[in-house]
């Protein structure tokens, strides 16, 4: 005689995701999951959100990706499972002088809605959120703080500064070096030279 | 921000600060996922790690490194987003009594790399605990508290980036809050990198950021002005825009010691230089800022933490009577939308604030 594949005990970690996936009613919901990939020893721990806030308009979320698959590794080495999601992020270093600088503190509220909608959504036991550049940490912790589900934010680290004449430089030293060139301090070669340096 | 994360607990400590390149972030990931997977396991939430207290280490820890002016909105969002009481005036207390000990750019030395290789964060944690400045109780996601963290600062030997606390770079912090009558409701001043407290000069008054920039490209801005960047708020913009090019410009010219800005916009990190912004109330809510005319002197005094406009409260009176709030820049979109629900930068420019309470209220009263 089979056993009923249904009868299994729910981990009690699983406070929001049980109701996502355990029992006879959620079999549309664990088909959909089952889909993606998702097995059923999968389904049966606490699952994890990890959140990236990765694009290709900047150099500063870039490794958000290779991160994510390392924080899934660990999810999944420490008894959880870990479902994969992006959000937006809106670069202040290229925006910056432009209409679109607009978008910049506006995308801390949306990257904060999207990371509460998609772990609401999903019944989410606990959160990662990938942050980078500008506005994405104050929005993943805020997400946090209005979720409030077990989580935590990790900022994908410093990128490198360039190297001009001897000296570091960053894109800070660009946008002062726009304001020297307009005064006639530095010619557009050596504006030139700087952006591609830094 | 990476490091006001670790230190109000909601990063695990010492991870944040790896950089992007270094091999060991692919480590710290893994870590951080299994962190996540033992919070869950113990049901920690982020309201059990996100206190008062760890918010008052944050705002030490950004003054006591001379952090943005954007820290400030962050904070205050985020204390708002976590039900947490935090009022702009926190930044005053905090930071008039916080030294600055790092010496980081743009007003100092060094950047986020050469932090991480002295020691990181933790070092800034054992020197306010040295200082009596630091919670220690305070816990973080990897269940240490501040207080063990601090004890397991590892510094490298002669390292010049974190001074010790009885040895600063600066007495105070690298920001404070003024108030006065052209920001009632408060506005940040930058003080990193400089030593002026006392401004006073004609108003060089800009309705965008792109007007005051073409003026500067121009050379139109000469040594003692002020120059007024207005409709660049939170619902004005709409979304606060940072004045970087602008201020960089300047700065560019050689001005940066010899004139002030002040705006109902935001800076960024990188800017430097005698700067006042998030001014509140903004212009586009017919704040005082709105009112200010072509060369009216505009004193900001950072001793008496006053930023006003020497002008009649009578002239003043005929100016707001004649003030009319000028069409939204945008009808329809997401800037539309934000503009709607956003809430002063004095309340964090959060859209789940104050503006969105007083539209659930009439929602209900229909």
């Amino acid at each position: 005689m089979s056993k009923n594949p249904y009868d299994r005990a729910s981990d009690p970690a699983k406070r929001h995701s049980a109701a996502m996936t355990d029992g006879p009613d959620r079999a549309p919901a664990r088909a959909m999951l089952k889909a993606v990939g998702f097995t059923d020893e999968d389904l049966a721990k606490p699952i994890i959100g990890v959140a990236t806030t990765w694009i290709e308009t900047m150099p500063c979320n870039l490794n958000q990706r290779e991160l994510a698959e390392a924080v899934k590794r660990g999810i999944r080495r420490a008894g959880g499972t870990p479902m994969e999601f992006g959000t937006i992020s809106v670069s202040d270093g290229v925006a910056m002088g432009t209409e679109g600088m607009k978008a910049s503190l506006i995308s801390r509220e949306i990257i904060a809605d999207s990371i509460e909608l998609v772990s609401m959504g999903h019944s989410f036991d606990g959160i990662v959120c990938l942050t980078g550049c500008d506005k994405t940490s104050p929005g993943a912790a805020m997400a946090l703080g209005r979720l409030n589900i077990p989580g935590l934010v990790l900022y994908n680290g410093t990128i490198l500064p360039g190297s001009y004449k001897g000296k570091d430089v960053t894109v800070q030293s660009v946008f002062e070096a726009v304001g020297s060139y307009n005064a006639g301090k530095i010619t557009a070669e050596e504006l030139w030279d700087l952006e591609n340096a830094a | 921000m990476s490091m006001a994360l670790e230190v109000i607990g909601l990063s695990p400590a010492g991870l944040n600060g790896i950089p992007a390149t270094d091999p060991d972030k692919i480590a710290a990931a893994e870590r951080s996922g299994e962190i996540a997977v033992e919070l869950v396991r113990k049901n920690l939430k982020p309201r059990d790690i996100v206190t008062g207290k760890a918010l008052e280490n944050a705002i030490r820890a950004v003054g006591a490194t001379a952090g943005s002016t954007n820290a400030v909105l962050h904070l205050l969002a985020i204390a708002r987003e976590f039900d947490l009481p935090l009022e702009i005036e926190a930044f005053e207390r905090l930071g008039e009594s916080t030294p600055v000990i790092g010496n980081l750019i743009p007003g100092g030395s060094y950047a986020a790399l050469d932090l991480y290789k002295a020691g990181g964060i933790a070092l800034v944690l054992r020197e306010l605990a040295a200082g009596d400045l630091l919670h220690l109780n305070e816990q973080g996601v990897d269940g240490r508290t501040m207080g063990e963290i601090a004890s397991q600062a590892n510094e490298r030997a002669g390292q010049d980036v974190i001074r010790p606390i009885n040895n600063p770079i600066k007495k105070t912090g690298g920001l404070t809050v003024l108030r006065g009558s052209l920001a009632p409701e408060g506005a940040i001043v930058k003080l990193a990198g400089h030593e002026r407290r006392h401004h006073s000069g004609p108003a060089r008054v800009f309705d965008s950021e792109e007007a005051a920039f073409a003026a500067i490209r121009a050379n139109g801005i000469v040594a003692g002005d002020v120059v007024v960047i207005r409709y660049e708020g939170p619902v004005g913009g709409p979304g606060m825009r940072e004045m970087l090019a602008v201020t960089a410009a300047l700065v560019g010219q050689g001005l940066g010691d010899e004139v002030a800005l002040i705006t109902d916009g935001r800076f960024s990190g990188a800017t430097h230089g005698f700067m006042v912004a998030h001014i509140s109330p903004e212009a586009a809510l017919g704040g005082p800022i709105a009112l200010v005319h072509e060369g009216d002197t505009v004193t900001i005094d950072v001793d008496s933490h006053e930023l006003r406009i020497e002008v009649a409260e009578s002239e003043l009176a005929t100016r707001r009577a004649a003030w009319r709030a000028p069409a939204p820049r945008y009808a329809g979109g997401v800037w539309a939308k934000y503009a709607a629900l956003v809430s002063s930068a004095s309340d964090g420019a959060i859209t789940t604030g104050v503006r969105l309470a007083k539209a659930l209220k009439g929602s209900t009263d229909r």
